[in-house]
């Protein structure tokens, strides 16, 4: 077991550094001067020559690989345009898209979870029919269309729901003050600008995990425990969901965690659409305004989480099912 | 085969849709009812033709500039289809080779190959491929290889996880035994096997493709003119009055791409094909 951690951990440290690699070759790796590149074409020469001093353009590639993985680690990455380290612009940012993520993610949970359990167990009837169409809506619907489709009827016409941005308390924020002064408002006002942007991220993880819990459903219907269960005079209920679910787990934790950081990613679009203060907006952003430091800390950033998450779940496996050993 | 395509409603709308699409891409000057870049300024914001205000000239109305929506749509479908099959297509041809590689031979090729992957893939796509296109231009082949760079780690682990089954099985012994090479092998008794898996995949990475494309269209890098992502957005804007452009062009990627999944999804069970 501990082996296992030890070799994964070594994997992660490599994906990473593969990954500075990548970030680091986004400006430095393809053809043409990076100076003038993030500059844009009404650049002066002055300002090329400024920027590769800054950037240190005319030292080794490799003394400028090393000189960046030294800040990156530092945290001394200085975003152009903000002028500012570029971690603490992402952790700053960051709250907003784990609000974001986890809300969709809360909602998927709940709505597929229990639209695979109902497919799997009433296959091949009307529900299972519209479930398995309506999963493939949600997987094949564009997220910014989604989403656009979501402000035009609730918030242009029904006028239900703000059409943009984040609100002015952030979740936190509106737990304590709920605590503390007991002020409904904000925590109302909190959610109300979360609805749209955490139901249109949540469309696509609903499509793929309501799949994949009832295909892993379906495996353990024949299986031989189950008749035993049955026989022994369980109810039904407690057959499935207190046996059949938890067996079926582990793909669908896995889906999830793959989907967690596909939501990430995907924030990049759903806090474009709805002004939504993320790091995905930050990074959308930032690659306007050529704020390329920038750019490569979120890509190291995003990954870190990636490999992070994926560990986690990889040890959440041997407590799930006891007789996964590494 | 095709008889039980059109037995499966399913396959049969998704295999419609997709000719369609094809057909209006390949065709698209002789259906296009105007030019899609003509600009009349008169004429601007129209709505559809069946609507109070509209003009059936425009018949799915005009968007900020003046411009028919419906040729617009039907000029995009080509942007998407070529970069839906490039793409795809590229990502195949590098994933393939390496899949059978690493899962053939494992050992270090396959923890090579394999941690480069993985780098590949713990980097949001859509990150990686619009800080990419920013720097590099749009264009239809800068495009395409920035999708091929952003996914092609999808496509090598996909089917080296079959060609990790397909090793297993006892013709590979047999083959090994009867003193067969390595590499007559992989092209002889591994390769074929593979088919299954490699067309499912390329159909459901097409639709993924032509999502990605629409995607770094509506954040605003777009390789052409017209282009379904670029409507979309460009619609955006003008939401609260002109609600028919965004609403338009949003359906026609949602439906490219959900009859791609349709019959990616008939693909995988006919091909008894297990994708995780």
């Amino acid at each position: 077991m501990s082996a296992y951690i030890v070799r994964r951990s070594i994997y992660a440290l490599l994906t990473l550094l593969g990954v500075t690699i990548v970030a680091f070759g986004l400006l430095n790796l393809q053809p043409g001067d990076p100076a003038a590149l993030l500059l844009g074409p009404f650049a002066t020469d002055q300002g090329i020559q400024a920027l590769r001093k800054e950037l240190r353009l005319d030292e080794p590639l490799l003394t400028r690989y090393i000189a960046f993985v030294g800040n990156l680690f530092r945290g001394n990455l200085q975003s152009i345009s903000f002028k500012q380290p570029a971690f603490s612009l992402l952790f700053e940012r960051f709250p907003a898209t784990v609000e974001l993520t986890v809300a969709a993610l809360l909602i998927a949970a709940i709505v597929s979870m229990s639209t695979g359990i109902i497919s799997a167990v009433k296959r091949d009837t009307a529900f299972d029919y519209s479930a398995s169409a309506l999963s493939l809506f949600g997987i094949s619907m564009p997220d910014f269309w989604l989403g656009t489709m979501l402000i035009l009827v609730f918030a242009v016409f029904l006028r239900w729901f703000p059409a943009f941005g984040h609100g002015p308390v952030s979740f936190s924020q509106a737990v304590i003050l709920l605590v503390t002064k007991g002020d409904f408002q904000n925590f109302v006002k909190f959610f109300h600008h979360l609805s749209l942007p955490a139901l249109t991220l949540s469309a696509h993880v609903i499509g793929v995990v309501t799949r994949v819990i009832r295909t892993s459903m379906l495996e353990e219907v024949n299986k031989e425990y189950v008749m035993v269960l049955r026989s022994k005079g369980l109810a039904e209920r407690t057959v499935v969901i207190k046996h059949m679910f938890r067996n079926s787990l582990i793909p669908v934790v896995t889906i999830f965690s793959m989907e967690f950081v596909k939501l990430l990613g995907g924030a990049v679009i759903v806090e474009t659409v709805f002004g939504w203060p993320g790091v995905g907006l930050l990074m959308v952003n930032a690659i306007n305004a050529r704020d390329y430091p920038l750019v490569q800390a979120g890509i190291v950033f995003f990954s870190l989480f990636f490999v992070v998450v994926n560990l986690l779940v990889d040890l959440l496996y041997t407590f799930l099912d006891p007789r996964i050993r590494y | 085969m095709l008889k039980k395509l059109l037995k499966n409603p399913k396959a049969l709308v998704g295999s419609m849709i997709i000719l369609t699409f094809v057909f209006v891409a390949l065709f698209a000057s002789y259906l296009a009812p105007h030019n899609p870049n003509t600009q009349v300024l008169s004429k601007r914001l129209i709505p559809p033709g069946w609507s109070q205000k509209g003009n059936w000239e425009y018949p799915l109305g005009t968007d900020a500039l003046g411009r028919d929506l419906l040729s617009r749509l039907i000029y995009g479908s080509r942007v998407s289809l070529i970069i839906g099959i490039l793409g795809a297509g590229a990502c195949v041809l590098i994933g393939l080779p390496l899949a059978l590689l690493a899962g053939y031979y494992r050992g270090w090729v396959d923890e090579v190959i394999m941690r480069i992957a993985d780098v590949f893939l713990s980097i949001p796509g859509l990150l990686l491929a619009i800080a990419l296109v920013a720097l590099l231009e749009p264009t239809i082949l800068s495009v395409t290889l920035i999708f091929t760079l952003a996914s092609w780690a999808w496509a090598t682990r996909t089917i080296r996880g079959e060609v990790l089954k397909i090793r297993e099985i006892e013709f590979v012994e047999a083959a090994k035994a009867a003193g067969a090479g390595n590499l007559y092998i992989i092209a002889r008794h591994i390769l074929p096997n593979t088919v299954g898996i490699t067309i499912v995949f390329t159909a459901l990475w097409v639709a993924i493709i032509i999502l990605f494309e629409a995607s770094l269209s509506f954040l605003g890098f777009s390789c052409s003119d017209t282009s379904w992502g670029w409507d979309l957005a460009n619609g955006k804007q003008y939401i609260s009055t002109a609600w028919w452009i965004s609403t338009f062009s949003g359906l026609a990627i949602f439906l490219v791409v959900l009859a791609l999944n349709f019959l990616g999804d008939w693909l995988r069970d006919y091909l008894d094909v297990k994708l995780d």
